[in-house]
């Protein structure tokens, strides 16, 4: 019994793989080396499985995290904001009582009355709905943020490189 | 014929329109400069910025290094890559007659929520850049 050109085809085709993988050994590797020695259609095969398999190295190298998540969690946080302007005043409160922890410094800042339009804090803001005011929450991490809206046009973030300690703001200005 | 043209008319009014409607793109305009002392002074495609900066910062130079339109569909993210190897991404999540509701995050600064007008300008520091400050500044032209 003799193998169909199709079977020849796909146990070449098998011991390529097997060859490319590391997978032949002794004799069978012996036999295969000399068929690809005589056979430039087999050295072309081999040749491009090289070249995929280092396209594929060389994607997986390059390839970025995933970006869904990334995508899912920018938007989360403006999700909740539309959601909580959308309930109004309950909404507020639940900000004031979110909010508490990190108001408590502000007294401290209020004794400079030249804070009134710049508006100092460290790392984290959360509002539900100021009437006029721009930026809703920000994260900033262990940085300090001045946030300038005393523009009617425009507001201004600007994210220093370090912290300040004890630098806080919340709310509206009239809590500054 | 009657019952055809109220239907149309209901199709109408209940069909997308504005940038509020499923499927809309907002367009921001995207600046990003570059704010020094190195006295080479000020970008005059860059004037409208300037006027905003100056009243609160000092500095002699701002180089607009890049500066284009994108549009942004409604729940999509856009990315700019910034010259200082960071990227900001924005996605608007919401529209109404208060604004655009955005997510912003640039990357190594801050992530945070505006709600920014049409035509408002939302100027955000990205970070150190050379001798200054990469500044990159958003704008919605929805209307």
């Amino acid at each position: 019994m003799s193998a169909g050109p199709r079977e020849l085809d796909g146990l070449r085709e098998a011991r390529l793989h097997a060859y490319h993988d590391g997978e032949l050994s002794g004799l069978s590797r012996w036999r295969f080396e000399r068929e690809l020695r005589r056979s430039p259609t087999l050295q072309r095969e081999l040749a491009d499985l090289q070249g995929l398999g280092e396209l594929l190295r060389r994607h997986d190298a390059q390839a970025s995290t995933p970006d869904v998540w990334d995508s899912i969690a920018l938007r989360l946080p403006a999700a909740d904001a539309r959601r909580a302007e959308g309930e109004g005043a309950p909404a507020t409160a639940a900000w004031g009582a979110r909010a508490s922890w990190w108001l408590r410094p502000v007294g401290a800042l209020a004794a400079s009355a030249a804070v009134v339009a710049t508006l100092v804090f460290g790392g984290f803001l959360e509002e539900a709905a100021a009437p006029g005011s721009v930026v809703r929450w920000i994260d900033s991490g262990n940085r300090s943020v001045m946030v300038l809206d005393d523009q009617p046009d425009t507001t201004i973030i600007w994210v220093l490189d370090g912290a300040t300690e004890g630098a806080v703001w919340g709310g509206r200005r009239e809590q500054v | 014929m009657r019952i055809v043209g109220a239907f149309v008319s209901l199709a109408l009014l209940l069909g997308p329109s504005g940038a509020g409607a499923e499927g809309a793109t907002i367009p921001v305009n995207v600046l990003v400069t570059y704010l020094s002392s190195e006295g080479t002074g000020v970008d005059p495609s860059a004037r409208r910025l300037d006027e905003k900066l100056r009243k609160q910062f000092r500095y002699d130079s701002l180089q607009v290094l890049e500066k284009r339109r994108i549009d942004l569909e409604m729940d999509g993210v856009g990315t700019i890559d910034l010259p200082n190897g960071r990227a900001a991404r924005l996605s608007p999540i919401h529209e109404d007659e208060a604004g655009v509701l955005m997510a912003v995050d640039v990357e190594g600064a801050a992530k945070m929520d505006a709600r920014v007008q049409n035509g408002h300008l939302l100027v955000i520091r990205a970070g150190s850049y050379k001798e200054g400050d990469l500044v990159l500044s958003l704008e919605p032209d929805y209307r």
